[in-house]
């Protein structure tokens, strides 16, 4: 989930002889799994605020547009984040942090997911209220109403169409779409193997192709 | 440009706009002040995962009743263990090799007058047997026997339906 967090600088491409360039949520996170080795527990601590704040933003882009309800988003997020400090020990040096972070968010916005669907039997669902706010949360960079109240409409219609693909296509569209990762990477964070990362992906876009259409 | 490149030129643009679009809404509900926040309970959390759990005493409660595994406690609770399993172990024994004192005594009579429900009370009744099948065969012993044929007159006047 967290291909490319924070800057383009603090990307961790693969290059093409298979080498890590070390991304600076790598760096860090080295840097803190060492301190952590060495019983300096209160100064990794400090390191990871810097970790958090590098790979926040994106962590929640992707996590909101994922489960659609921010305070799952954000109780997601710091369930990964604490997660990745408590097994800091685990993580591999030689590949990219941000692959390993983006495991550990996959599989806390799934538990939140699977924690709503439970919740959800008990409790009705509050209907249409998330899209709601989410029209009105829609971004209008045209000044003139009508048209800015047209983009909010279709992009209501966009958000309602991605929110009904399934699990897996929502997932993996999210990934690509929303952090802008790329199918390997996605294959790595989720677990499938890069060609059914692809499978989903095109179907996703081929059920979203209508309503995208419309968009521009 | 061909129509097909056309179509995925507009697919392009249209996700380009889906991401520009999806950045904003999500931004709009984390501004830096809930990054802040956010990032300030993950630190408080893992300060306090770093500390030992403390187990809190209920109030009132008093040491010895709190600790529960006291020296008398213990040999209660291993002597009422030894006690159940001693009765377990012998009941099986007792099961698996019936001698002839436990099968079923035919009833004798204990000084009652006759024709008393008393006398014909088996002294001994067959400790193996379930307690129902146990009243079940004293009541046949009882009205088989000679002394129960004072009860017919009884039974004769009880309405009963037919089978």
């Amino acid at each position: 989930m967290a291909g490319r967090f924070a800057t383009g600088a603090d990307r961790s491409p693969l290059t093409k002889t298979g080498e890590v360039s070390a991304s600076p949520a790598s760096i860090l996170a080295t840097e803190i799994k060492h301190l952590a080795a060495s019983g300096e527990r209160d100064h990794a601590r400090e390191r990871f605020g810097a970790l958090v704040a590098l790979l926040q933003r994106r962590a929640l882009r992707v996590a909101f547009h994922y489960l659609r309800n921010p305070a799952d988003a954000d109780e997601a997020v710091q369930d990964a984040f604490i997660k990745v400090f408590l097994h800091i020990e685990q993580y591999r040096e030689e590949l990219p942090f941000d692959v390993w972070f983006s495991r550990i968010l996959v599989n806390a916005s799934l538990d939140r997911l699977k924690a709503r669907s439970r919740q959800q039997r008990f409790v009705a669902p509050a209907v249409d209220e998330q899209d709601e706010r989410s029209v009105a949360q829609m971004p209008a960079t045209d000044p003139s109403s009508e048209r800015r109240l047209l983009a909010r409409e279709r992009w209501a219609r966009v958000s309602r169409e991605v929110a009904a693909l399934p699990d897996r296509q929502r997932l993996v569209f999210t990934l690509s779409q929303v952090d802008e990762q790329t199918p390997g990477e996605i294959a790595a964070a989720t677990g499938m193997s890069p060609a059914t990362v692809r499978v989903h992906l095109f179907r996703a876009l081929k059920r979203l192709r209508g309503v995208l259409g419309e968009q521009v | 440009m061909t129509r097909r490149e056309d179509s995925e030129a507009r697919i392009t643009d249209a996700l380009d706009a889906y991401r520009a679009a999806a950045h904003a809404e999500a931004d709009g509900f984390f501004d830096d002040r809930t990054l802040e926040a956010q990032r300030t309970r993950i630190l408080a959390r893992l300060e306090q995962a770093g500390q030992r759990a403390r187990v809190l005493p209920f109030p009132g409660a008093n040491a010895s009743v709190r600790s529960g595994t006291s020296h008398p406690r213990r040999w209660i609770s291993a002597a009422a263990a030894a006690g159940l399993f001693i009765g377990l172990l012998t009941g099986q024994l007792l099961h698996v090799m019936p001698g002839d004192n436990w099968v079923h005594r035919e009833p004798v009579r204990v000084g009652a007058p006759p024709g008393s429900l008393m006398a014909v009370v088996p002294a001994v009744v067959n400790t193996s047997l379930d307690p129902e099948d146990a009243l079940l065969d004293a009541i046949d012993a009882a009205v088989t026997r000679q002394g129960a044929s004072d009860l017919r007159a009884f039974d004769d006047l009880t309405f009963s339906e037919p089978y």
